[in-house]
Order: structure tokens, then C-alpha cells, then sequence
């Protein structure tokens, strides 16, 4: 007889036996099913994350039924869960590039903070990371979810999609949660997973490349004062460390010295890690706290490291790049270095290529004045219907998406696909048919800034 | 940046009164600040004063100078300073002297040097005594360009430098102790980029006690003596940082300078981003409950960026009353701002229970706009508006 079994016959002896002696809370209940439910909405965003929450609130803003799927239990992804708090760039050469949505709520955060802006009028240089905003990330989750609230966003957390068929113009997508299966019909969906996961069960066509870029679990290291360390000793024995086999050099940029003086943050690299399923997700999870645990094994043993510890740690480790689309136009390396503006640019991006790799990063500044664009088509799949992609899985090659897959244009993107896709229902046409200036003063209207445009035919 | 040896013709014999350096000091920015700039430390081929300057906060005369004891965490021992006061008893700059050794790999050389700061804590500064030279660990002078360089790198509040600690610069000159190269870590070439070759200790104590516990002192000394005349000056003439500096400190407290407040505002205007946003961000509620002020705020309302007009709806929330001229204003141009904006106005309008007729007439036209969103919004705010 199978355990599930014995309690529910247990169940009904001790019901049958003792009758009202058992109280209603002491009474054995059957196990659950998972409920069915039937949603019906204008636009369902997949993914709650830097993107996603953003996108969410636009397009509620505009006054459509949203539904924001989110497989965590909290908005804001990479800002958040993942632990990666200093968002950034709004800024370029003196000027805003980026605002709206994402802007108004780092004000918030810092205004309610009691923090402060960086001088963003005082050129960064070389020091791009002078420019990204220390926001707090539990502040900012609260603020997100209430904005989403606020703006009339059906949020559904511990939830994710399993299939979607688009007929009759409208999509139907099916869910799985905690207890909870879903069928959600809808007008457009945004796909803000980061993964492409939305467009990848929708049929469209992902590309990865071989060799993707590290992940990192963020932590903060303490118990242990730097300037008492003999560091020369100690890379000493983290180099023997490493002939020994014990260490990775790649795991921690075979930087020691990093690691203690950052205290942690930012340093690690998890070769790919990937965020795509449950199954490589949980492996990248597994693999930051195992490199992180033998790293605190070999520290602890140290002069002067005795009582070093773990001070804090995000919940997940943070992913920088997985599935992009193949979409109906692909973002270059020279695009985005050159700050080529399309006829269709709907929000700007601005940050250095910076590609992780194995030895580590060293960012490629952009040069003076330029500042990248992204075009409506980059978020478009091709042959897609009423189906936007947002985030860091848009249409990119690897060097461009290193640049723009950052959180501030992560925001910029999610604005304008929420803007897009509620354009799209107003007009009934497909996002790849809207009129690209309707949709710049959409944007425009809710806060965000758009490039410039330049002369095209069809948009003028 | 300008930057500049003085004329060592223009310099004080070290037995004349500090006062009548502190003049000669002063004097001469009015050539440095023109750009005259060179270095002229010899005269008939003896060394006299080294001194370097770069743009004051304020180029006003020195008249008097007063001192007082502070804790320096770098020298680790109570030091004197200066303050060096204008006829109205405005801080003018501050100085210090410092006579401390730097100690690597086992031997000590004596640092003696003055420091100079800008009331706001800027570098202003360094002199070196009559005839005193820097020098390079093999014991040659530095040359010009390496002194010009050295003032370069203390003039950069964020030069990375400041980032690196004595032990990582430290661990450089160990590392063949142990017989290793080629680790990794903060290289040699990281640090080389930021301080005088040879003389990388010296650089960074030198660095060190610029952006240490002194240049709070001389920050909070100027904040004991903040008027409102004095703020004025300093936002009326002092450079871009200053005026960053000033706004910053007087943060919430504005209505203390109300001559500095009225400027304050005027720079909201102001294309430079981060400069209209630390006026903006200087107000508090408080400061907006004088309604000639909220009035003149909201005609600036327009020109705002997305988010100016935000913090500003949000400082009106916070304020006990607002003045009918405002919310004349804001419903005039109700159905054109950005959408979260007017969202934001209505919710501060339900609020503070906002019912005059012409607010009410706004809202209502609000209510059928095809945004359900801005509808919803208005109806919450109609229906609160009836009871």
C-alpha cells in the first residue's frame, strides 16, 4: 500500500472512530489537485524580471488587462533576485538616454532610501560603473510590485508557461504553478524570461552560442580586515591551491585579491550557467555555492581569515546570456558600436561591450557621443504574430547583446514592447505593422525617451 | 583643471608671517586662473618653494586666519588646521601642514608638505618648505611634468587610487620577497597608471591624506560657518563641483537661506542634468509651505523633464497646503503631461481632498478618456470627490 495511500484510509478510520472528538483542523483531507483555471486578458508578459515587470506596467498604464507571469516568488530578476542592485546606464555624455518606468522607480527607491544619485554630468571614463545606480533591492521589489498593482497587473508568481497556440488572433497558453494549471487567452504576448522560453514553446527559432558568457552568484563577504592581510602569501597559496587541484582559477577570475577586496561582489564566474529550465537553472544555483563553499574553506584556513563568513547572498545566481531569437533584425557588434540609429530605433542603450569570458572581462568603452539604439524588429520573431520579445534574449549577436543586455536597457526595452503591444491591440495590427511614430509617442507620453528619428518613407 | 607652479619670485621667505603667505597666496590665483602656468623652482640655482594651486571656490582676499586642533586617521596624531577667512568672515581655503614618514620595505622617508583645500573640500593645493624637493625612490628630484602629473592625480576626488589600499600597493614591493611573478591580483601597471612612477607610497599617502579624515573636517568647519550671503557667493561664482557641494549641503535646510533658495530655483533651469536635479532633490515638503515659492516652482513645471515633474508632484503631496495658483496650473495641463504624471496628480488630488468646481470639471474629462487606466484613476478620485 502506497504512503498517500495509508493516511487518507487513516483518515477516514479516525473520522469513522472518534466522530466529533476530532476537531475540523485534525481532519485528514485528501491530497490536492491542481486547480483549473480560464484567464482571459489583453497581454500576457512571461517573465517578471528587469524587463518584464516594466513591460507590465506600461502596458497596464495604457489601460489594458495585463497578466504578468513570474516563476519566483518576487518581481525584478536580476535587480533583485538575483542580487545585481546597481542598475545602470541611464546616462550618456551628460544626457539622459534612458528614463520612464525603470526611471521613475530607481527615483523612488533612492528618494525612499534616502540615497543619492551619482553625478551623472561628470564623464564616467573608463569607470562606467561610476554611472550605475546603488539602488536597495528589497525596496525595489516592494515598489515594483506595487507600481504593477497600481496599474491594474493580474500578477501570477510560481508560474510559468508550458504551451502556447496562436489562432484566431489570439494567443492561448497554457501554465503550470503551485496547484495551479492555467489556460490564458490573449491578444499579445510579451517574452521577457531572458531565456526566450515564451518564443521558443510559441515555435520560433532561438540561437545560442557555443561558448555563452558566466554566471555569477552575488554574496558579500565579511569577518576579516583587508588591509591586515599579507596578500602576496596568500595568492601564494591560492596559486598552490589551484596546482593542487583543490581551486578553479576561472571560478573566481584567479583573483583572490579581488574576491577580498570586493568583498565578493561581482567577482565570481560560473562557466554556463544557464537559466533556461529548471534543471540547468538548478545546476548553476548548485555550482556558485559549491565554488563559493570550497572558496570559504580555503579562506578560512588562511592567516588572518579565520572568521570569515558569508554576510549575505542572493537567492539565485545571476545569468548574463542563454537563448536570443532569430528575429527580423539582428543587432551587430558594428550597429551598436558605431550607434547606428534605425528607422524604427524605439529606445536607446548605452554601455560598454562587456563580454565575460573565462579570463574575465575587460570592457570596450563606447567612443564619445555614441550612443546604441534598438530597433522594433530586434524584438520582433520572425514569422511571429502579435509576439514581442524584451530584454537580453533579443535579436543580437554576442558582442552587441553583451552591451545592451544590461538593466537600464533591459528597462528602455520593456517599455517600449509594453507600449508596443498595446499599440498593437489599439490599431489590430501586428507589432511588426505599427506606425514606428505612433509608437515613439506612446512611449513618449508614458515618461520614456526615444532616439531621434531618421527619414524613412514609411514613417514619415 | 588649471594647474600651476607659482613664480618663485611671487613666493613667501618661510620665516615671513603666515599671514603674508596667505596673501601671496591668494594673489596669485588671479595669474593662475588667467592661465599662466610653469614651473619655476630654481632661482640662481638653489630650490626654493614648491607650490602648486588649482581654482579656488572663491577668489576673495584673505584677512584673517584662524586654527584649531583636529585628529588626522592617517597621521594618526592630533594636527592643526587653518582656516583662512575673508573680511566677512567667509572660509577663503584651509591648510595643513604634514610631517610624516613613509615607510616601505623597511625604511622611512620624511614627508613634509602643506596641504591646501577649498571650503567645499576640494584639493585646492600642496607647497613644499623653502628649498624641499619630492623625490623618486632611487632619490631623484621630481621633475616638473611629475609634479604638474601630481597635481593632476590629487585634483581627482575618484581617481581609482583612492580605491586600492596600502596593502595592495604594499604587496608590490614584497612580491620578490616571495619569488613570484606573473600573479594575479591589482598588477604593478594597475597602480603605475595612477601614481608618480618611483614614488607610488609617496603618491598615495599624499592622496591618502587629501580625501582623509581632514578633508571632512574642513567640510564641516565651512558647514558650522554657512550663511546665507556666503551660499549665495558660492552659487552665484564658485566652480560646477563647488556649487554641487553647496546645493548638497544644504539639503532640507534651505529655508535657512532664503536669498540661497531663490537661486536654488533658478538653477532647476539649468541644462546640466545633475545640477537641476540636486537643486530639485535640496527641497523638501517644508520649503514648498511658502506658496509664492510653490508658485514660482510650478511655472518651471513645464520645462521639467519627466523626472523633475515627478519629485515635484510628490514634494506638493508631502506639503500641508497647496496654493490655488498651482492647482490652476496643474489642471490647465491635466491631459497633456506624461500619463503616470497625471496619474500621480490625481492621486494627490483624492488625497488631499482637492474639490474646487474647476478641478472637479477636469477630472471629470478625464474619466472618458479611452485610457482605462487614467479613467479608473479619475473615477476614484470623482468618487472620493462626492462624498
Amino acid at each position: 500500500m502506497k504512503r498517500r495511500d495509508v493516511l487518507s484510509t487513516i483518515g477516514a478510520l479516525s473520522v469513522g472512530l472518534t466522530g466529533s472528538l476530532v476537531s475540523k483542523a485534525e481532519v485528514l483531507r485528501q491530497p490536492y489537485h491542481a486547480i483549473d483555471r480560464q484567464l482571459e486578458t489583453d497581454i500576457l508578459v512571461v517573465g517578471g524580471g528587469t524587463a518584464g515587470s516594466i513591460a507590465a506596467i506600461q502596458a497596464g498604464r495604457t489601460g489594458h488587462q495585463v497578466t504578468l507571469l513570474e516563476c519566483q516568488s518576487r518581481l525584478g530578476g536580476t535587480v533583485t533576485t538575483g542580487g545585481v542592485a546597481f542598475p545602470g546606464l541611464f546616462f550618456a555624455w551628460g544626457k539622459q538616454v534612458i528614463s520612464g518606468v525603470g526611471w521613475e522607480l530607481i527615483q523612488n527607491v533612492v528618494e525612499m532610501n534616502g540615497d543619492s544619485l551619482p553625478n551623472f554630468s561628470v564623464p564616467h571614463g573608463r569607470e562606467h560603473w561610476k554611472h550605475q545606480v546603488r539602488i536597495n533591492p528589497y525596496l525595489y521589489a516592494m515598489l515594483l510590485e506595487e507600481k504593477c498593482l497600481e496599474a491594474g497587473v493580474s500578477v501570477r508568481y510560481y508560474e510559468t508557461p508550458t504551451s502556447m497556440v496562436f489562432r484566431d488572433n489570439h494567443w492561448y497558453v497554457e501554465t503550470i504553478g503551485k496547484g495551479v494549471r492555467a489556460q490564458i487567452k490573449c491578444k499579445q504576448i510579451i517574452d521577457c524570461s531572458g531565456n526566450a522560453i515564451a518564443a521558443s514553446i510559441a515555435g520560433y527559432d532561438l540561437y545560442k552560442e557555443k561558448n555563452t558568457q558566466p554566471g555569477t552568484l552575488m554574496f558579500t563577504l565579511g569577518g576579516y580586515d583587508f588591509e591586515s592581510l599579507d596578500l602576496e602569501r596568500l595568492k601564494v597559496a591560492y596559486e598552490m591551491a589551484i596546482d593542487r587541484g583543490e581551486l578553479i582559477r576561472g571560478e573566481f577570475r584567479g583573483d583572490i585579491v579581488a574576491l577580498l577586496k570586493e568583498k565578493g561582489d561581482n567577482v565570481q564566474h560560473i562557466l554556463g550557467a544557464d537559466s533556461t529550465t529548471s534543471e540547468t537553472h538548478t545546476s548553476a544555483n548548485i555550482k556558485g555555492r559549491e565554488s563559493l563553499l570550497k572558496h570559504l574553506r580555503f579562506l578560512k584556513k588562511q592567516p588572518g581569515l579565520g572568521k570569515i563568513k558569508v554576510v549575505e547572498m542572493s537567492t539565485e545566481a545571476g545569468i548574463r546570456e542563454t537563448y536570443r531569437i532569430d528575429g527580423l533584425y539582428r543587432i551587430s557588434y558594428e550597429d551598436y558600436t558605431t550607434g547606428k540609429t534605425f528607422p524604427d530605433s524605439i529606445a536607446y542603450s548605452y554601455y560598454p561591450v562587456d563580454l565575460h569570458n573565462a579570463e574575465g572581462v575587460v570592457p570596450e568603452q563606447l567612443r564619445e557621443g555614441i550612443v546604441p539604439t534598438i530597433p522594433l524588429r530586434a524584438l520582433i520573431p520572425k514569422r511571429s504574430q502579435n509576439f514581442l520579445v524584451a530584454g537580453r534574449s533579443i535579436c543580437s549577436d554576442q558582442l552587441a547583446n553583451s552591451g545592451l543586455r544590461v538593466q537600464a536597457s533591459c528597462m528602455a526595452m520593456g517599455q517600449a514592447a509594453g507600449a508596443a503591444a498595446a499599440l498593437a491591440i489599439e490599431k489590430k495590427v501586428t507589432p511588426a505593422n505599427l506606425v514606428i511614430n505612433d509608437l515613439k509617442k506612446l512611449i513618449q507620453s508614458h515618461g520614456g525617451i526615444v532616439p531621434a528619428g531618421i527619414r524613412s518613407s514609411k514613417n514619415e | 583643471m588649471e594647474e600651476s607652479c607659482l613664480q618663485e619670485s611671487d613666493l613667501p621667505k618661510t620665516n615671513e608671517s603666515r599671514m603674508n603667505k596667505a596673501m601671496v597666496f591668494v594673489s596669485l590665483f588671479v595669474i593662475l586662473i588667467s592661465g599662466t602656468s610653469g614651473v619655476i623652482s630654481k632661482a640662481g640655482g638653489e630650490l626654493r618653494n614648491i607650490k602648486y594651486k588649482n581654482e579656488p571656490t572663491l577668489d576673495f582676499p584673505v584677512d584673517r586666519i584662524i586654527d584649531k586642533e583636529i585628529y588626522d586617521d592617517v597621521e594618526k596624531r592630533n594636527v592643526t588646521l587653518y582656516q583662512y577667512l575673508s573680511k566677512d568672515g567667509f572660509p577663503v581655503y584651509y591648510s595643513r601642514n604634514v610631517h610624516t614618514g613613509v615607510c616601505y620595505d623597511g625604511q622611512c622617508r620624511l614627508l613634509d608638505i602643506t596641504l591646501y583645500w577649498n571650503p567645499s573640500g576640494r584639493y585646492l593645493g600642496f607647497e613644499l618648505p623653502e628649498d624641499e624637493f619630492l623625490s623618486k625612490d632611487d632619490h631623484v628630484p621630481f621633475t616638473e611634468e611629475e609634479y604638474i602629473r601630481l597635481n593632476n592625480l590629487l585634483s581627482d576626488p575618484d581617481l581609482p587610487l583612492g580605491d586600492f589600499t596600502y596593502n595592495q600597493i604594499a604587496a608590490k614591493s614584497k612580491a620578490s620577497l616571495y619569488k613570484i611573478d606573473g600573479v594575479s591580483g591589482a598588477t604593478s601597471k594597475d597602480v603605475l597608471e595612477y601614481v608618480i612612477k618611483g614614488s607610488a607610497y609617496t603618491t598615495y599617502r599624499i592622496y591618502e591624506l587629501v580625501y582623509g579624515h581632514t578633508q571632512s573636517e574642513v567640510e564641516a568647519w565651512t558647514n558650522d560657518v554657512m550663511s546665507d550671503d556666503y551660499l549665495e557667493d558660492i552659487l552665484n561664482e564658485s566652480p560646477y563641483q563647488d556649487k554641487l557641494w553647496a546645493i548638497g549641503l544644504v539639503q532640507g535646510r534651505l529655508s535657512e537661506f532664503p536669498k540661497s533658495k531663490k537661486m536654488v530655483l533658478e538653477l532647476m533651469s539649468s541644462e546640466d542634468y545633475s545640477l537641476a536635479e540636486k537643486c530639485m532633490n535640496s527641497l523638501i515638503p517644508g520649503d514648498l509651505t511658502d506658496e509664492d515659492f510653490q508658485n514660482k516652482l510650478i511655472k518651471k513645471f513645464q520645462s521639467f523633464d519627466f523626472g523633475m515633474k515627478s519629485r515635484t508632484i510628490d514634494l506638493l503631496k508631502n506639503t500641508p497646503q497647496i496654493s490655488p495658483e498651482v492647482i490652476a496650473k496643474l489642471n490647465k495641463g491635466l491631459m497633456e503631461w506624461e500619463v503616470p504624471i497625471t496619474s500621480r496628480i490625481l492621486d494627490m488630488y483624492r488625497e488631499k481632498q482637492i474639490s474646487d468646481s474647476n478641478t472637479i470639471a477636469t477630472v471629470q474629462s478625464i474619466a472618458e478618456s479611452e485610457n482605462g487606466y487614467l479613467a479608473r484613476k479619475a473615477e476614484a478620485y470623482l468618487a472620493t470627490s462626492r462624498e
